[in-house]
């Protein structure tokens, strides 16, 4: 588990990791794009080869609807990203409110002052618990989705094999079907490589974030 | 938190300051209280840093049902950055302060709290059995910014008017106002933009019957000392820093 001696930064860095993997998506969106034009690029190549290229048209359909799926994935966990960056920045506020009015319950000298104080405590420290596993269950869902992405990569990794084994068949069609085969390789070890950092971001939130809600239990 | 009652009639003002847990390099504010049996008013309530103590010095006077209204008097950090705090903590209170600045101040995070928008030329506010007249005292030094008088205790709370820069832990009320004024010079010179705004200001709150003078900083003013002080503000050049 990660260690961590002050609690505000290493909240501040739970939201910058979460932000951080919305960033990082952006350019996997961008080659999904791409990926999807080249699969529409590759239909009309394989139409023009006919039966040369026979085997090579359904690969087109596949490639075109994974790069579909992995940008609806992407704008997801954009979408997700933000959701939880928005609870990470609440639950730094309800935090800091929390630890503000235990110092209060602290200073005042005579519990019987406080009778009217402890609701609130009490209501800002269900709040934050709340928000505690709202960004939980939020952090699992994008961990999913980034899942599902790795899914489509290793799917498409597959799909590139058959491209090439495909363009191989295509005679004079050869050099322009092997073309989208390369792109699809290069473009499916980029994403994976973008996936892979915003998994290890999530995970580094993962980590803080079980730190810090150990730390906020450890009695003063 | 220190804390000194400063008028106790039908309703109270309390004010809060020298705290000794405030961290370095913070100036030293004076939050004001007034309470009325069914009301409480705190007036610039200061900033996050000194939140606690003073949530836990105004606990020991009224419990936080009893706390409905907040002032602003303008929209700088000293006086109201702690708003998303006590939104948190009185989600059903208002915060009286100027127009000018609602969309600005609401940055500090106001999601429960309600907001009044104090017209420019100014208004009441009014507690049950208390009525507080709002002074205008704009570019004194805020574009936006009211005073608070209390016609029944004689009191006009002035925020940064009066105010002057002290070491920690100074008096609560000017003893010799001849001493006084090396502390409060720059700050009224450099922070006050306007010589025509003080010197409008100064010709209305003479009006005003005021046997305390209680600004946001530094010491207070009783009796001899407001005249004296109105005196030494008229005849001051200010917005020297240009």
């Amino acid at each position: 588990m990660a260690r961590i001696k002050n609690i505000r930064l290493a909240e501040g860095e739970v939201l910058v990791s979460v932000t951080v993997i919305a960033a990082e998506l952006s350019e996997v969106m961008k080659i999904a794009k791409e990926i999807s034009i080249g699969a529409k690029n590759a239909k009309a190549i394989a139409a023009r080869a006919g039966d040369k290229a026979r085997g090579f048209q359904p690969i087109t359909n596949f490639i075109d609807d994974m790069a579909r799926h992995t940008l609806k994935m992407v704008r997801q966990i954009d979408e997700e990203a933000l959701n939880i960056s928005r609870i990470s920045s609440q639950e730094i506020r309800t935090n800091d409110a929390r630890r503000r009015m235990h110092d209060v319950v602290r200073r005042v000298e005579h519990p019987s002052i406080l009778s009217s104080f402890v609701n609130i405590v009490a209501d800002v420290d269900a709040r934050l618990l709340e928000l505690n596993q709202q960004f939980d269950r939020r952090l699992d869902h994008l961990s999913e989705l980034l899942g599902s992405i790795n899914s489509d990569m290793r799917a498409a990794t597959a799909i590139s094999s058959s491209c090439r084994v495909e363009a191989s068949r295509a005679e004079e069609f050869r050099e322009g079907l092997s073309v989208v085969a390369d792109n699809l390789e290069k473009a499916v070890e980029v994403i994976k490589k973008h996936v892979k950092e915003c998994s290890s971001r999530l995970q580094h939130a993962q980590q803080l974030k079980r730190a810090i809600n150990k730390k906020i239990k450890e009695p003063k | 938190m220190k804390a000194t009652t400063i008028y106790d009639g039908k309703h109270q003002w309390v004010v809060f300051g020298r705290d000794p847990d405030k961290p370095e390099k913070i100036i030293d504010t004076n939050q004001y209280l007034i309470s009325t049996p069914n009301r409480t008013l705190l007036l610039d309530p200061g900033g996050i840093e000194i939140f606690s103590s003073m949530l836990a010095a105004v606990l020991h006077h009224v419990s936080v049902d009893q706390i409905t209204d907040l002032f602003a008097s303008h929209q700088d950090p000293d006086i109201i950055s702690s708003l998303g705090l006590w939104d948190q903590v009185l989600p059903n209170a208002k915060l009286h302060s100027p127009w000018l600045w609602e969309s600005f101040i609401r940055h500090f995070g106001l999601n429960n709290i309600e907001y009044v928008p104090l017209p420019d030329d100014g208004g009441t506010i009014d507690l049950g059995e208390l009525s507080l007249q709002l002074i205008p005292a704009h570019y004194l030094h805020s574009s936006g910014n009211f005073n608070v008088y209390d016609s029944e205790a004689k009191i006009l709370f002035s925020g940064d008017i009066g105010a002057a820069l002290e070491a920690d832990g100074a008096p609560m009320f000017v003893d010799n106002f001849d001493e006084h004024i090396p502390k409060m010079k720059m700050f009224h010179q450099r922070w006050m933009p306007s010589n025509r705004a003080k010197n409008d200001w100064v010709n209305r709150v003479r009006h005003l019957d005021i046997e305390i003078l209680a600004p946001q900083h530094g010491r207070i003013y009783k009796g001899d000392d407001v005249k004296r002080f109105l005196d030494w503000f008229e005849a001051l050049e200010v917005g020297t820093g240009v």
